[in-house]
């Protein structure tokens, strides 16, 4: 049987974005500031079939768009919220704080999420908890 | 205030209809599946402009207080028909048949009350997962035993089965909602398909409490206390649906200092209650610690049962591609 690969999608803004990190290596990317971010786009994003959501944005303070800091984390976690009224496991979204440079940050948590996503499996709509 | 002004509306609608008298009787058919006959109930809310309506009209079906013989609509011609009004969601095979027999009778079809809508409340069986339990087949009754309808995979508004003309949201709509269809009808003056019998803004656009904004701390029920009825309730805490919902409902429960719920759907250019919702909450939530901001959103009781109280079935996630017979 061919192994489960999770698909992650990425929310990020270019000035998070390792710039050392190979396109094909990163799963996918949607540009733009997460401080900002439509949640429309990121329930589209599941619905079209994501199995998780990474969302990146710089650490407090270094956020170029600055008077917007902390808008992201409000939305993550309200996002959250929402997905696990709807029985979908809070863990398929996933915020962090990440530097410019740390390409090799960046790719040890795409890592840490595909194994979460493999032992939590497809995203099926019905009876997740 | 607000619900003064509806009121006034309402008369000269009524008015209208008295100066009508077509030629030709229309066929009206009013029928309800998957509903609580709330929306019924809202015609006989009607009072008198009830009685004036029913006589220029010719009520064909309307199981719930006339003819409920389902055998005649079937033999009709199609498109005899002039308007069928069509509440409660599609929730099994039975109404699912009916919507389809009703479509090729009817000339137009609206869809009336959140049900037909969106989906409604009884779409809310979709934050229960699946297949959880068994749906019987039967029941066995002092009279006998009563087979049970086959339910559909899963809720689905009218228009997730059949091409819909014209939407009435609201749970249930406001009779001068209904009250302009039909004259609209008798006048002949009928809007282009697709439209709503409501306003197109969001109700916070109609509303006229004083705004603070990113304030909030912590998200109460309404019955937790008492609330100031000048200020916006969102500001106050309480989840007011007000910003992502259609206004065109009078704001009945906002006069009454209750929160919206939401019952007249996603106002126009709003795709999910949910998502628009999200971004407004944190706008008006109060920033900070990390832990705090996890407290403040812990405090909302049931975000997901709130957002899409009306509008789960059609929302992102849970919209299904229209469903067929097989
Ligand atoms: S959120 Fe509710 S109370 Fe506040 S302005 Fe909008 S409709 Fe009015
Ligand atoms: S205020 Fe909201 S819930 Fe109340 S009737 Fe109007 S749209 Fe419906």
């Amino acid at each position: 049987m061919e192994e489960y690969e999770p698909k992650i999608i990425v929310f990020a803004c270019k000035s998070c974005l390792p710039k050392n990190v190979g396109l094909e290596e990163i799963p996918l990317v949607r540009e733009g500031c997460v401080n900002h971010l439509n949640p429309k786009l990121l329930l589209s994003e599941l619905k079209k079939g994501a199995d998780g959501i990474l969302m990146l944005c710089s650490p407090p303070g270094e956020c170029h768009s600055a008077e917007e800091d902390g808008e992201a984390f409000k939305r993550f976690v309200l996002l959250q919220r929402l997905l696990s009224d709807l029985r979908i496991s809070r863990e398929r979204l996933r915020f962090e704080c990440l530097k410019e440079s740390e390409s090799f940050g960046f790719m040890k948590l795409v890592k840490e999420m595909t194994s979460k996503l493999k032992s939590l499996g497809p995203l099926r709509w019905e009876n997740e908890a | 205030m607000k619900l003064k002004a509806f009121r006034e509306d309402w008369s000269q609608v009524a008015e209208a209809v008295r100066k009508i008298s077509p030629g030709r009787k229309p066929k009206v058919a009013l029928y309800m599946a998957g509903g609580c006959g709330g929306c019924d109930l809202s015609f006989i809310g009607l009072g008198e402009r009830f009685l004036d309506i029913t006589e220029n009209i010719d009520v064909v079906l309307w199981p719930l207080i006339a003819d409920f013989r389902y055998s005649r609509v079937k033999r009709m011609y199609d498109k005899t028909i002039d308007l069928c009004l069509f509440n409660g969601a599609v929730m099994n095979r039975g109404q699912m048949d009916m919507a389809q027999i009703l479509r090729k009778k009817s000339k137009i079809i609206t869809a009336v009350g959140s049900c037909a809508c969106m989906g409604g409340i009884p779409g809310m069986l979709g934050l229960q997962g699946k297949g959880k339990e068994k749906s019987r087949k039967r029941v066995k009754l002092a009279e006998g035993i009563l087979p049970l309808p086959e339910p559909c995979d899963f809720i689905s508004p009218l228009s997730g089965v059949i091409d819909v003309d014209y939407l009435i949201p609201g749970c249930p709509p406001t009779p001068s909602m209904i009250l302009k269809l039909f004259v609209s009808m008798l006048e002949n003056k009928l809007p282009p398909k697709g439209s709503v019998f409501a306003s197109g803004r969001t109700l916070c656009d109609e509303c006229e409490r004083a705004r603070k904004g990113k304030s909030v701390k912590v998200f109460h029920r309404p019955y937790e206390k008492v609330f100031d009825d000048k200020v916006c309730l969102l500001d106050q805490g309480l989840l007011c649906m007000g910003p992502v919902t259609r206004a065109g409902c009078g704001s009945q429960c906002v006069s009454a200092n209750m929160p919206c719920r939401g019952c007249l759907g996603p106002a126009e250019g709003i795709l999910d209650m949910g998502g628009a919702y999200i971004s407004t909450l944190a706008s008006i939530m109060c920033g900070g610690e990390k832990t705090t901001i996890r407290k403040t959103v812990e405090s909302i009781p049931s975000l997901g049962g709130t957002v899409y109280r009306f509008s789960l079935s059609s929302s992102i996630l849970k919209k299904q591609r229209r469903a067929s017979r097989n």
